[in-house]
């Protein structure tokens, strides 16, 4: 679904990425994990298109990124780590918003809507300006505007972040659902437990380079992802 | 700390005009290129104050001979009080609301271990600075008028120098209360956006009444100085200010400082008890619509009217985006249906030039200049602010993102104009040529403003502003654009005058077809080199 073939981006003179190479599958869900500035969110704008880069290709779905970003973002959700939001909507405003450019069918869209703000518990909030609207229901709202249009592949950039227990729980769900369903989820995360618990795969990226990729099992071994994560930052000190 | 944070104030002002530390954009300005930016904009203000320092010099002039002449200094001082208090107000009002209270960094600033109090005094500092410059637009030509033609001794030039330090407080009192009913109203109402901008058309209109009239106001004071002068020698306050000065009164000079001090203190007073409370207050939210699953009325729209709407809502949720750039629609609206119920008067007008030819181009020229004023889509890229890299994260087509930015342009701006171009077709007896020239050529202006406007727009994004007025008022792409819009419309008009010595025809030709292939040019380049530029923007 997601094929990332000797990635490089810098910034000036600095390379935030250097030749990351990583297989997102189908109904796979991928754990990115690396330290504050390790080269995650860079890694994510590349794959939605929204980063130019100098080297490598990214594909999603066989489409090249480069080539036909269009295509590829009609594929794909894109959570940033701070959702901005368009603060002079509301949020049904600005989930129909989403729901007219990604074409989602009037019958199914309001059963979507619905439904997803039921279980994030912001059905009474949807009516409000989004400026009203704390962290938490702005990542609620923004997960919603992700969700509602089914897509192959979702990008997650630190989505548990402002998330109250219940909505964490609801999220792990409804991603779980989304990979069974077919769909692939690859997202950045601090909070190893769940990434652990969750994930089918993982990635450890430090300073630009990835360190180790593969199925859980077989990156943390018989230890923690914690302990491997812990181990991993201490040898490259 | 209040050192510091009035120092913050205007390092950020300063940032802005030479956009040297932005991080988004393109790149970095060079050293360079960054003084050169702020020359040029230290020049443009340098103007339009000297510009406003002559109109009113003359006007104190004017009223200089009549007061000198009656031994009526005092008279004179009243008048530099008063009109140096209308500039400051007018200048610095909507300014002082979005300082104080809508400032973006309120909320960072807010957080840190610094008293209310001190961020509030900074904003004051800042403000009162503001207030002073426009006051010296009055105050120096008022102080050449009275070197010259004055004879006071050297207590009245310490008078006058204090009163010029005082007066500024007083003019922070009024806009402040004012900026601070503004948005307790704004706090109150759902729709608070077009509340401002109704209080601030009829706040406008009045303002446009006052200076309309103010050659007629000349003329009666020059006329009938001796009853104004009563009158304002019977409005007490207005007396002493002028008197301080004129007959160097030490105790009028004590009462104007405590007519200017005191409401300073007040407003301070009242604005600092609930600064925190506005400034930490969510937009109100009014009555949230009730959400039902199973019964809403679900609206759905193709990508393009999704764009336009979202465009729209924008433009809708801002009073200062609707009041900068599209005051010139309605005033457009108003001077047609004005012309309308004026239609005599306007026909003997029409009669005195004789050629009706050159009414017609002068028309033309007229609503292509209006046309100029209206800039929607000068700063639209700037207002993405950090949401930019949302609108690209869609997958929409950098083409769609920035049709909708000029159809919006179009949908407001296309209908204004014919409505204008209509009516002044009907109104005014004009040779067919000239009718036909009415009727298209502000629609290719429309289109070459909405073009250049977004051109300038991609070009000179300004994404990280603290408080929107910046980036809608101060950024390069909005003055680029007024320049851009205006300076074809005066040159083709200027030109077509002379064409239509030769014909009528001629000159249409020459309005029509220069715009239309300053159109189809700035479209090529917007679809290419605009759109390319709008995919560097880094976010």
């Amino acid at each position: 679904m997601l094929q990332i073939t000797h990635f490089s981006k810098s910034y000036g003179t600095k390379k935030a990425v250097d030749d990351l190479s990583l297989h997102i599958g189908k109904g796979e869900i991928y754990a990115f994990i690396g330290h504050n500035g390790a080269g995650k969110t860079t890694t994510l704008k590349a794959c939605i298109g929204i980063l130019s880069f100098e080297e490598g290709e990214i594909l999603v779905d066989g489409i090249s990124v480069k080539k036909d970003p269009i295509a590829c973002k009609k594929k794909m959700a894109y959570i940033p780590d701070n959702p901005d939001m368009y603060e002079f909507m509301t949020g049904r405003k600005y989930l129909e918003f989403i729901a007219d450019v990604f074409e989602v069918p009037a019958e199914v869209r309001n059963e979507r809507i619905s439904s997803y703000a039921k279980r994030f518990s912001i059905e009474k909030a949807l009516g409000q300006p989004i400026s009203s609207y704390s962290h938490g229901m702005k990542q609620k709202l923004a997960l919603i505007s992700a969700f509602i249009h089914t897509p192959k592949l979702i990008l997650l950039d630190e989505p548990f972040v402002g998330l109250d227990p219940v909505a964490a729980h609801e999220l792990k769900e409804i991603m779980r659902a989304h990979c069974e369903a077919g769909g692939s989820i690859f997202f950045s995360t601090h909070v190893l437990e769940v990434a652990e618990k969750l994930c089918d795969k993982v990635a450890i990226i430090r300073a630009g380079k990835l360190i180790v990729s593969g199925t859980m099992d077989e990156v943390k071994g018989d230890g923690t992802l914690e302990e491997l994560f812990l181990e991993l930052e201490e040898r490259h000190d | 700390m209040i050192k510091t944070l009035v120092k913050l104030r205007f390092t950020a002002f300063l940032q802005l005009l030479t956009n040297r530390n932005s991080k988004k954009g393109y790149q970095a300005s060079s050293a360079g290129a960054s003084k050169g930016k702020l020359i040029l904009w230290l020049l443009l203000y340098a103007y339009v104050a000297v510009v406003f320092a002559f109109m009113f010099g003359s006007a104190l002039l004017a009223f200089s001979s009549l007061a000198f002449a009656m031994n009526m200094e005092w008279f004179f001082f009243s008048m530099f009080v008063l009109m140096a208090f209308i500039l400051m107000f007018i200048g610095s009002v909507f300014t002082t609301k979005s300082q104080l209270f809508e400032a973006k960094d309120n909320d960072i600033l807010l957080t840190l271990p610094i008293r209310p109090r001190d961020i509030l005094i900074s904003r004051m500092v800042s403000l009162i600075i503001i207030n002073f410059f426009f006051e010296m637009i009055v105050a120096i030509p008022a102080a050449v008028i009275w070197g010259i033609y004055g004879n006071g001794g050297i207590l009245s030039w310490v008078f006058f120098a204090i009163t010029v330090l005082a007066l500024p407080f007083f003019s922070f009192a009024i806009s402040g209360v004012f900026a601070w009913l503004l948005s307790l109203l704004s706090a109150k109402f759902k729709n608070s956006a077009w509340i401002t901008t109704a209080l601030y058309l009829v706040f406008f209109m009045g303002y446009f009444y006052v200076i309309s009239n103010m050659q007629e106001y000349m003329q009666m004071a020059a006329l009938s100085g001796a009853q104004i002068a009563d009158a304002f020698r019977s409005v007490l306050p207005l007396y002493w200010f002028g008197s301080a000065i004129g007959n160097e009164n030490a105790l009028h000079l004590l009462l104007s400082l405590l007519i200017y001090i005191i409401p300073f203190v007040v407003a301070f007073a009242v604005i600092a008890h609930s600064f925190m409370k506005i400034c930490t207050v969510k937009p109100s939210t009014g009555r949230a619509k009730k959400e039902r699953a199973g019964q809403l009325g679900v609206k759905t729209h193709s990508v393009p009217t999704a764009l336009l709407l979202r465009e729209l809502k924008r433009l809708a949720s801002s009073s200062t985006y609707m009041l900068n750039c599209g005051l010139g629609a309605l005033l457009a609206i108003v001077a047609s249906v004005a012309m309308v119920f004026n239609r005599d008067a306007i026909s003997s007008l029409a009669t005195m030039l004789g050629d009706s030819t050159l009414l017609g181009v002068i028309l033309i020229l007229m609503l292509c200049t209006i046309n100029a004023t209206c800039i929607f889509t000068a700063p639209s890229v700037s207002l993405e602010a950090k949401q930019i890299g949302l609108l690209r994260s869609l997958p929409v087509r950098t083409e769609e993102i920035l049709h909708a930015k000029l159809k919006m342009h179009y949908v407001i701006m296309m209908p204004t104009e014919a409505i204008c171009s209509l009516v002044l077709a009907i109104v005014f007896p004009l040779p067919l040529p000239m009718i036909i020239g009415l009727l298209i050529v502000p629609q290719l202006f429309v289109v070459w403003t909405a073009n250049i406007g977004l051109i300038c727009s991609v070009c000179h994004p300004m994404l990280e502003w603290t408080n929107e007025a910046v980036a809608v008022k101060q950024g390069t792409a909005v003055l680029l654009t007024m320049l851009f819009a205006s300076l074809p419309a005066i040159v083709i008009g200027i030109g077509s005058i002379f064409l239509a010595m030769l014909s009528p025809w001629l000159a249409l030709a020459a309005m029509v077809v220069l715009p239309l292939v300053g159109d189809i040019l700035s479209y090529r380049y917007l679809m290419r080199g605009g759109v390319k530029r709008f995919e560097q923007i880094e976010v």
